[in-house]
């Protein structure tokens, strides 16, 4: 028989690990060798217990998820790491898809669900819930720009243009703290990490005028 | 300290000593006064009414006005004193925060001039606006923010004296604890069902949504472990799991409706009927609501019969004391109405003073203006008052902004009975539990 699947835990509500335990300890193939009710303690217990599969909560009050799976990621590449949230919303899909999640799960998925994503994360295929599929192809065939706010395309013309937030906050007689919500909204939307990026990607992908 | 200030500068001009500090006393017992009742006062528009009429009578302007702007280039709120209802109607629309009135907002500081128009950022005066010589523009600040400006003109000693403008901002600092205070007052008791029902959607997400998720996994795990020795225990358990997964569905959505609305996402139907219920439960009152969806708006115009529809309702709410009030939102072949209406005491349109009640309406036109829709105001004593928008079929946008087309009917959550087995509802796309994606 082969070696089961070594799973980590990782949620800060200590009945939702030992409802998941009990049941996944019932698997053949699956193993769960550790609980980690913070983000800090899963990057160190995937990188000491040799995990195959990490499944993780994404708002946790040590550490949130989004960074824990950036360093599993890093540092114990081998580990796979599986979303399992109440969220679903654009920010934190693409934010832990991003950060190299291979599951992105709701936590309603039923328990003979859950074990199979599981079993197909670790032979090294993706698992979405539905709803997460949706939003990745939406976000994939959505021609850039697409989800702009008429203000938010005049914050960025005047960004492309080279403005600094002060000026673009005169000349669009909105406060300076206004524009700053505008940017980073903008930075989300078109998946960068800062300004000048955002410029050039509004420039090269003829967003703005 | 300001008393060597005042006689340095305003002492030696002729009048005897002992009037001029007469005179300046007087001056800051009013200040004082004035001070004093707009601390008292909590409702919003007569903070800003008193700021000005008490600025105007502070320096004997003969004009004067009080701006608060919207951020977004306009103006929120904008009153005058010294300007007949007939001249403003002719002047017509607010003005637009550029010219002298922006310069005055982005520098932050009192601007005083012999002639205004000397200024570099003066443009000119709108037809029918009187001309204006000497002017005097103060800033009202809260904490870092320039929340509104007085501008005051006409003085019968020519131009306005370094002491007048000390005296504006005096009371301009006063204003701007004020004017926030109000805000905050305002919006206290709304914010409280908010924050209630956040708190709430909160308790139940950690509390009860993850422990039905852990109970559906120990269902499932006991019902393994019965498994052949017990069919009937399985059968049991099989069961509580999919019940406890049918009401984790049921969290979701409840979650869901409780969150808070936006404009954006959820579109104006949905953002006003959530308004309106956060209004009927922190005031207390009846208003009843006919609310249609889909009306294939751009967001400006939501956003803008929004901001008219609060607007109306403030004013009823305000006024209607404690009658009920109807609140309407429809579309026909000929456009799309809007109506707010109370059967409160109502008043005699031509009998209004240029003063809260006006004020309102001025902001009310001038949102339904710039969406090309026209505002009638019906009211008279003893008929309560009615706000129609309408927005004829001419002025509607050939496309509705993007989140419109996603976003189903405003349909308030309402339980379904439990399912058994099977997959949860939302796996199949439904609409209450994945929100309508980002606007």
């Amino acid at each position: 028989m082969p070696e089961p699947i070594r799973i980590l835990l990782a949620d800060d509500h200590e009945v939702v690990r030992q409802g998941l335990r009990r049941f996944l300890e019932l698997q053949q193939d699956i193993v769960v060798v550790g609980e980690a009710g913070g983000g800090r303690d899963a990057v160190r217990l995937a990188r000491e217990l040799e995990v195959d599969v990490v499944l993780m909560d994404l708002v946790m009050p040590d550490g949130d998820g989004i960074s824990a799976i950036r360093q599993i990621r890093e540092q114990t590449p081998a580990a796979k790491v599986v979303v399992l949230t109440s969220y679903v919303d654009d920010a934190n899909v693409f934010a832990a898809v991003q950060a190299g999640a291979a599951g992105y799960l709701l936590k309603d998925v039923r328990p003979e669900d859950l074990a199979a994503a599981i079993r197909q994360v670790h032979g090294g295929q993706a698992a979405l819930h539905p709803d997460v599929a949706t939003r990745l192809m939406r976000r994939a065939t959505q021609p850039p720009g697409a989800g702009f706010t008429p203000r938010e395309r005049d914050v960025l013309r005047l960004l492309a243009a080279g403005f600094a937030n002060k000026e673009i906050a005169r000349k669009l007689a909105i406060s300076e703290k206004t524009v700053k919500t505008h940017v980073s909204s903008l930075l989300q939307k078109l998946n960068v990490q800062d300004r000048t990026q955002a410029a050039v990607k509004a420039v090269r992908e003829r967003l703005v005028e | 300290m300001i008393d060597r200030r005042y006689r340095d500068q305003d002492m030696g001009t002729g009048e005897s000593s002992r009037e001029g500090w007469r005179k300046r006393a007087q001056q800051l017992a009013a200040l004082n006064r004035a001070a004093l009742t707009i601390a008292e006062e909590l409702d919003l528009d007569s903070v800003l009414t008193t700021i000005l009429r008490t600025a105007a009578s502070l320096v004997r302007a003969r004009y004067g006005a009080l701006g608060v702007p919207d951020g977004r280039g306009g103006f929120d709120r904008f009153l005058t004193v010294g300007i007949s209802d007939t001249t403003a109607r002719r002047i017509g629309d607010l003005p637009r925060v550029h010219g002298v009135l922006g310069a005055l907002l982005r520098a932050g500081q009192p601007i005083r001039m012999a002639d205004i128009r000397q200024h570099p950022d003066f443009n000119w005066f709108p037809a029918h606006h009187p001309v204006l010589k000497a002017f005097l523009g103060v800033p009202i600040r809260y904490r870092a923010e320039t929340i509104g400006e007085v501008y005051l003109s006409g003085t019968p000693a020519g131009s306005f004296s370094k002491r007048d403008e000390e005296l504006v901002s005096m009371l301009a600092s006063h204003a701007g604890v004020a004017i926030a205070t109000a805000r905050l007052y305002r919006q206290s008791t709304e914010l409280a069902v908010l924050e209630e029902r956040e708190r709430v959607a909160r308790e139940l997400h950690d509390a009860v949504s993850q422990t039905l998720f852990s109970l559906m996994y120990e269902a499932r795990a006991a019902a393994l472990e019965a498994g052949a020795e017990s069919p009937a225990a399985a059968a049991a358990l099989e069961r509580l799991e999919g019940q406890a997964s049918a009401a984790l569905g049921e969290m979701r959505g409840l979650v869901y409706a409780l969150r808070p609305k936006s404009l954006e996402r959820d579109g104006l139907a949905v953002a006003l009927s959530d308004h309106v219920e956060v209004l009927r439960r922190s005031h207390g009152i009846a208003i009843e609501t006919g609310i249609q969806a889909e009306l294939g708006l751009s967001l400006d115009q939501e956003t803008a019969l929004l901001r008219i529809a609060q607007e109306a309702l403030q004013n009823s709410l305000k006024h209607a004391n404690g009658a009920p009030i109807r609140v309407a939102l429809r579309r026909s072949r000929a456009g799309v109405e809007l109506v707010v209406a109370d059967s409160g005491a109502g008043f005699d349109i031509e009998q209004v003073p240029r003063t809260v009640m006006t004020m309102g309406l001025t902001t009310m036109r001038d949102r339904a203006a710039a969406i090309k829709a026209s505002v009638e105001v019906n009211s008279s004593p003893g008929a309560g008052t009615e706000v129609r928008v309408f927005l004829p079929a001419r002025s509607l946008s050939p496309t509705a902004h993007p989140g419109a087309a996603r976003r189903g009917a405003p349909v308030p959550f309402r339980p379904r009975p439990l399912r058994g087995r099977g997959r949860p509802p939302h796996m199949v796309g439904r609409s209450v539990g994945s929100p309508g994606g980002d606007a």
